[in-house]
């Protein structure tokens, strides 16, 4: 396929945009959902359930959640086979992050089709009554879970990481210092996002890190418990 | 303390499609070594380590104080001048020299930079004065204006910052990073500004900016200190408002 010069600076700048809007923001909305198993099978089951009973779910899932990444993704594998990585000879930070940007990028997508077929079209899951369960029973196999770690990493890191680049390519960031305090906003969004993704993980197999002070509301220390249904 | 000998292992190649090999060298050591000097030695007696007779070793030079560019090579395996590649100051071990690599090989150690010079020459980086009539001075520029341009000034087209560059490379169209900052410097120049839309246009295509892939290498390479990824995310701006612009209006 032969593109203009013109379609072609739009189609590279919209891999970049699609990256952060719709694909990153529904990544937070994803760990939103998905913390929501720390309070319990029922409360992801109803979020879960919710989530379906969103006017036009099928539009918007279609056009702002699958159009967008199958974008994404394949124009990210065409760039990365447009690159020489050379991080053996050249091992700057920004190098590596460079080249984990490309593997990350890899990696989703097999994390991502798998995934999707496993959590989306899987008839066991159609058929499943909680899916929280069946998710539960899905990363019981070593080998899944260590899949799906390899994949809320990659997926955090591509994200965080992928600001960085947003910023410099759209020009937000232009001088030294302000790259220099992107790509620690880049660094520090990857590291959060991270452990709230690998701590809901770990909520499915009922070992989620949920403490009091940390998942209270402020100001609720003697008042009602505001969950029900909750493992703690 | 000094060492005695200086040790050097060399990629040869007789011509530009012909195989490459290694080739040894020791020569004793001097005072104030640089690799230049090196090869100046090997060049009256060129016979290998195994005492080999070989042809003289090629490489070019000019300049010899960092200012052309012409002897950039990869010394122990780093893109740099090699003027300034002084023995003293080099780990002890032999000294590795090699042709850049992103570069068409003339002969051993020369390569033609001349992608480069095309390159500048896709994104305009000159300043059109040509004209029937005396154009005049120029507007004058302020002492900070000035000092952000004389950064990118120094680029002596050298290709480090090509050589680094992951983006860079056979399967890509990526002009590459020195060019790209030559528009970032014509672009704000008070008289080169009036054709920064030319210039912007030809890096908004393929193998332009958007091609760029934010490794940042490219800033870690360059002996001459060029903020080159300012350069980058200055550009995106630009291109970023043009871009909308042109949307918006057209």
């Amino acid at each position: 396929m032969k593109v203009s010069d013109r379609s072609y600076f739009a189609l590279k700048r919209l891999h970049s945009l699609t990256g952060v809007v719709p694909i990153g923001l529904f990544l937070l909305e994803h760990l939103f959902t998905n913390s929501k198993a720390l309070q319990g099978e029922a409360a992801f089951n109803d979020a879960a359930a919710e989530l379906a009973r969103i006017p036009y779910v099928g539009a918007i899932e279609a056009l702002g959640i699958w159009l967008p990444i199958a974008f994404h993704m394949v124009l990210g594998v065409i760039i990365a086979t447009t690159s020489q990585a050379n991080l053996g000879k050249h091992g700057y930070a920004k190098n590596w992050q460079y080249t984990l940007q490309r593997v990350s990028g890899v990696l989703l997508v097999f994390y991502i089709l798998f995934h999707t077929w496993m959590t989306r079209f899987d008839s066991d899951y159609l058929n499943s009554v909680s899916a929280y369960a069946f998710v539960g029973d899905q990363i019981s196999n070593p080998g899944v879970f260590a899949f799906y770690v390899v994949g809320i990493v990659s997926a955090c890191w591509h994200l965080g990481n992928g600001l960085f680049g947003f910023a410099i390519h759209w020009g937000l960031a232009t001088g030294r210092q302000a790259q220099r305090n992107v790509a620690r906003l880049a660094m520090a969004v990857f590291v959060v996002l991270t452990l709230v993704g690998l701590n809901s993980l770990l909520a499915f197999a009922g070992k989620g890190v949920y403490p009091d002070w940390l998942t209270k509301p402020h100001g609720t220390e003697h008042g009602a418990v505001v969950y029900e249904g909750g493992q703690h | 303390m000094p060492r005695q000998n200086i040790e050097l292992r060399i990629r040869r190649q007789d011509s530009p499609t012909g195989p490459s090999r290694w080739e040894e060298f020791v020569l004793p050591w001097q005072p104030s070594m640089n690799v230049i000097s090196c090869l100046m030695e090997i060049r009256k007696n060129p016979v290998t380590k195994q005492g080999q007779k070989t042809t003289p070793v090629n490489w070019e030079s000019s300049c010899l104080e960092e200012v052309c560019g012409a002897c950039t090579m990869l010394v122990n395996g780093k893109p740099r001048q090699s003027c300034t590649a002084l023995v003293d100051n080099m780990p002890d071990g032999p000294i590795t020299l090699e042709p850049l690599t992103k570069f068409p090989v003339v002969r051993d150690l020369q390569v033609d930079r001349k992608p480069m010079f095309e390159a500048l020459k896709i994104v305009k980086a000159w300043v059109p004065i040509d004209g029937t009539y005396d154009l005049g001075p120029g507007p004058k520029l302020s002492q900070a204006e000035q000092e952000t341009s004389y950064a990118f000034s120094r680029c002596m087209t050298c290709g480090c910052c090509m050589e680094v560059c992951p983006q860079y490379n056979t399967r890509s169209d990526f002009i590459g990073p020195a060019p790209l900052a030559q528009v970032r410097l014509f672009n704000a120049h008070p008289t080169g500004r009036m054709n920064a839309h030319e210039r912007l246009d030809a890096i908004m295509g393929r193998g332009g900016l958007v091609d760029c892939g934010n490794a940042q290498n490219c800033v870690e390479a360059c002996p001459k200190e060029i903020p080159l990824t300012e350069a980058l995310g200055e550009l995106g701006k630009q291109t970023t408002v043009y871009w909308l612009k042109n949307l918006l209006n057209k």
